[in-house]
């Protein structure tokens, strides 16, 4: 079966650094959008990554207008709209919570992974909507569920939206698993401390005709470790498997990736396991960097704002280096300091959720 | 009283593991006072999850709060040691 | 088109009661620590569905659930609030929606694809047509899809967040297919529309089956969706004594092709149209 190609057309975030905009300075400049908070847990200092004043929601239908005045679309009444999230509406459900200290007024429509959908439905009137939670890698499968439906031919345009807000569940979870660094995370250093939980926004207009802008999603893959409910497997077996299932779905080899866009949270059992499954796949050292020591981890956002770097790398054709980095715990991996120029054809980007849950997305220059 | 000499002690201490790590097939008495609670002679299979839930578990019933994973590695490693940190004298 | 090749359905009425953690630790007393009621209920649905034939190990796992593990979240909240106590690590890591799918991965020994999707209503149909869809690009061979929804206490609560009426009786259920596109060893084929369709399409789609298709309605059909069908011709009305939850879509395909032969047509909508599941056993 001939299958159609995937062009990214549009996009926008918002992340603790800003806008994409903001985002690329941030990251080519080596600027971690981290602050150092109390406010979650008043017993521990976290780093974490907020865009506070600015309302989650409000800006979600913000950042999603804007892909659209972007777009070549007049409106979003032809597309399918894809949210990939963790936390979906469980900050409404604790604000309600703690105005109350009772459960009378939580409402389960509201805590859903849904609620993002039906806010931006509400906004923007799309074809149809569907969500996907699949923790860390929930917006990295929703590019690859939007792919696969372009592919086949079932949509012509597909909004994914990666969109995670900050709350006391994602916090105090992850500083209960012992996980949090208190200060800035250093993704690959040697005795690196944790990973700084951060919210943030990223949608991005996926197409089956290409403009003059556009990037290629090429491949993506997924597979299971089906190990440990927390612990990656040691010997990376998931994660080379879905590296290796989207090189094959992007009909490339690896010596063809000119950057690696790690999943690098800064923590332990992370950042260990995925040097190793870089190291083994990736002979020829290409560069890689976790962007996370600049915009935090935002969860089930973090594929969709990955893989809007992922794009942005290939048409700046300059690569992100690894800021919060002196001394690498692997060293057989290619971890530039500082950013250059470099010819970029084909960026890999990494999500790994805990469940050995693991999707790696392929995008590439138009030839 | 040092710990390891209190047997009420020793006996809450080994009830809170077994509960926090859902190992009720173990009974509190079949758990040794000088066997490393991590080695395979424990038997009871521990993993780093477990040694998260133990760790909440001596916050929330014997309000000792470990620091870190190393802190955690140097205090827990058998239930007399455990309990001597916990109740020096 | 799909082919079921097996199906695994565990489930109960509000009156009924269904001890699903007895029911687990029989199977697998070494799998009963850490999984919460929600991740054994799947499971449970799950080993029905696979317990008498061998999965491939590149099986894909796609699952769907209304409300996810909401009992995991009140137990969170109420450690924070009323105990006043930090969360438990091991209820943090059962809050997210893909732990339930992780344990039938390491149960089953699945190291494929593992997917978690969830649509207001139609998570069902969302997911088989996902599964078709990758069937058919022969993205997967083998994909393990199931539906799993927990029942709430108190149930007038859960009526109310569910927004059903109070005479409709509400249930649980973990219901799972394995599906592939190989017709060999098949139990049964099955097909879900691609696009919504219309009432009057609906009905003309109806008007082309014999009267011996067995019809079922899901919760969103309205009564007079339901007169009008009945008056195309005498179908016969399939239904399943499992109460409604967001999945319940899925015990209609497991039950059908359990409990009976022929035909069946499985009709929901939302604000968007009608959807239609179609099922003919072999």
């Amino acid at each position: 079966m001939s299958k159609n190609r995937v062009y990214v057309n549009a996009y926008e975030s918002l992340s603790c650094v800003g806008d994409t905009k903001h985002l690329m300075q941030a990251i080519y400049n080596r600027e971690s959008g981290i602050s150092i908070d109390t406010s979650y847990m008043k017993e521990h200092k976290a780093g974490l990554g907020s865009f506070a004043p600015d309302e989650f929601f409000a800006s979600l239908v913000a950042v999603t207008q804007n892909v659209l005045e972007q777009s070549p679309l007049e409106n979003f009444n032809e597309t399918l709209l894809i949210v990939g999230s963790s936390v979906g509406g469980i900050g409404k459900s604790e604000q309600h919570f703690f105005r109350d200290k009772s459960y009378k007024n939580i409402n389960p429509k509201e805590h859903a992974i849904s609620v993002i959908s039906e806010t931006l439905d509400t906004a923007f009137s799309f074809k149809d909507t569907r969500s996907l939670s699949t923790a860390c890698t929930s917006s990295a499968n929703a590019l690859m569920l939007a792919q696969r439906l372009i592919n086949l031919g079932a949509y012509k345009n597909v909004l994914v939206v990666g969109a995670d807000a900050l709350c006391y569940t994602t916090v105090c979870g992850f500083q209960a698993l012992g996980v949090l660094s208190t200060q800035q995370c250093t993704p690959f250093q040697e005795g690196r401390e944790g990973m700084n939980v951060a919210e943030g926004i990223g949608a991005i207009l996926l197409q089956d005709v290409a403009i003059s802008e556009s990037v290629e999603l090429c491949g993506s893959g997924g597979s299971s470790d089906a190990f440990h409910m927390t612990n990656p497997d040691p010997e990376a077996g998931g994660a080379i498997a879905c590296m290796q299932n989207a090189l094959r779905d992007a009909g490339i080899n690896a010596e063809d990736v000119d950057y690696v866009n790690a999943h690098g949270t800064g923590t332990q059992a992370n950042d260990a396991v995925e040097a190793l499954a870089v190291e083994t796949l990736f002979t020829h050292k290409p560069p890689m960097s976790s962007t996370k020591a600049i915009t935090g981890h935002t969860l089930g956002a973090a594929g969709a704002l990955e893989a809007i770097i992922a794009c942005e790398v290939i048409k700046q054709q300059r690569i992100a280096p690894q800021t919060a980095l002196s001394v690498a715990e692997n060293t057989q991996v290619n971890l530039p300091l500082e950013s250059y120029e470099s010819t970029v054809k084909y960026v890999i980007s990494n999500s790994f959720a805990f469940g050995g849950n693991n999707t790696a997305l392929v995008f590439g220059a138009l030839s | 009283m040092i710990g390891s000499q209190d047997e009420v002690l020793k006996l809450r201490l080994k009830t809170m593991i077994i509960e926090e790590c859902e190992k009720e097939d173990i009974a509190p008495e079949d758990l040794a006072d000088d066997v490393e609670l991590f080695s395979d002679a424990s038997g009871l299979e521990l993993d780093s999850l477990d040694a998260l839930q133990i760790s909440m578990g001596l916050q929330t019933q014997f309000k000792v709060r470990l620091g870190d994973s190393k802190e955690f590695r140097r205090v827990v490693t058998t239930i007399n040691a455990l309990a001597d940190y916990i109740q020096p004298e | 088109m799909v082919y079921i090749h097996s199906v695994g359905s565990v489930g109960r009425r509000e009156d009924e009661t269904l001890d699903v953690k007895a029911s687990w630790k029989a199977i697998s007393a070494k799998m009963i620590r850490r999984t919460d009621r929600f991740i054994q209920l799947a499971l449970l649905g799950a080993y029905d569905a696979l317990k008498e034939r061998d999965v491939l190990s590149d099986t894909a796992l796609y699952m769907a659930s209304g409300q996810g593990n909401l009992a995991v979240f009140k137990r969170l909240r109420d450690q924070r609030y009323i105990q006043k106590q930090p969360p438990k690590p091991v209820d943090f890591i059962n809050s997210l929606s893909n732990t339930a799918g992780f344990y039938v991965a390491q149960y089953f020994e699945l190291t494929g694809k593992n997917l978690n999707i969830s649509r207001q209503s139609l998570s069902i149909e969302t997911l088989l047509l996902l599964a078709q869809n990758d069937l058919a690009l022969k993205r997967e061979s083998y994909i393990l899809l199931g539906g799993v929804d927990e029942l709430q206490e108190p149930v007038a609560f859960t009526q109310k967040t569910l927004g059903v009426c109070d005479a409709t009786p509400l249930g649980e259920g973990s219901n799972w297919l394995l599906l592939s596109s190989e017709k060999m060893g098949a139990k049964a084929s099955l097909v879900v529309s691609k696009k919504r369709l219309d009432r009057d399409s609906l009905l003309t789609r109806l008007e082309r089956e014999e009267a011996t298709t067995f019809v079922s309605f899901g919760y969103h059909c309205k009564a007079e969706d339901v007169s009008a069908i009945k008056a195309l011709k005498p179908f016969q009305v399939f239904e399943v004594k499992e109460g409604y939850h967001e999945t319940v879509a899925a015990a209609y395909c497991t039950h059908f092709v359990t409990k009976q032969k022929g035909r069946l047509i499985y009709i929901d909508a939302d604000k968007n149209g009608y959807t239609v599941i179609e099922i003919e056993t072999l």
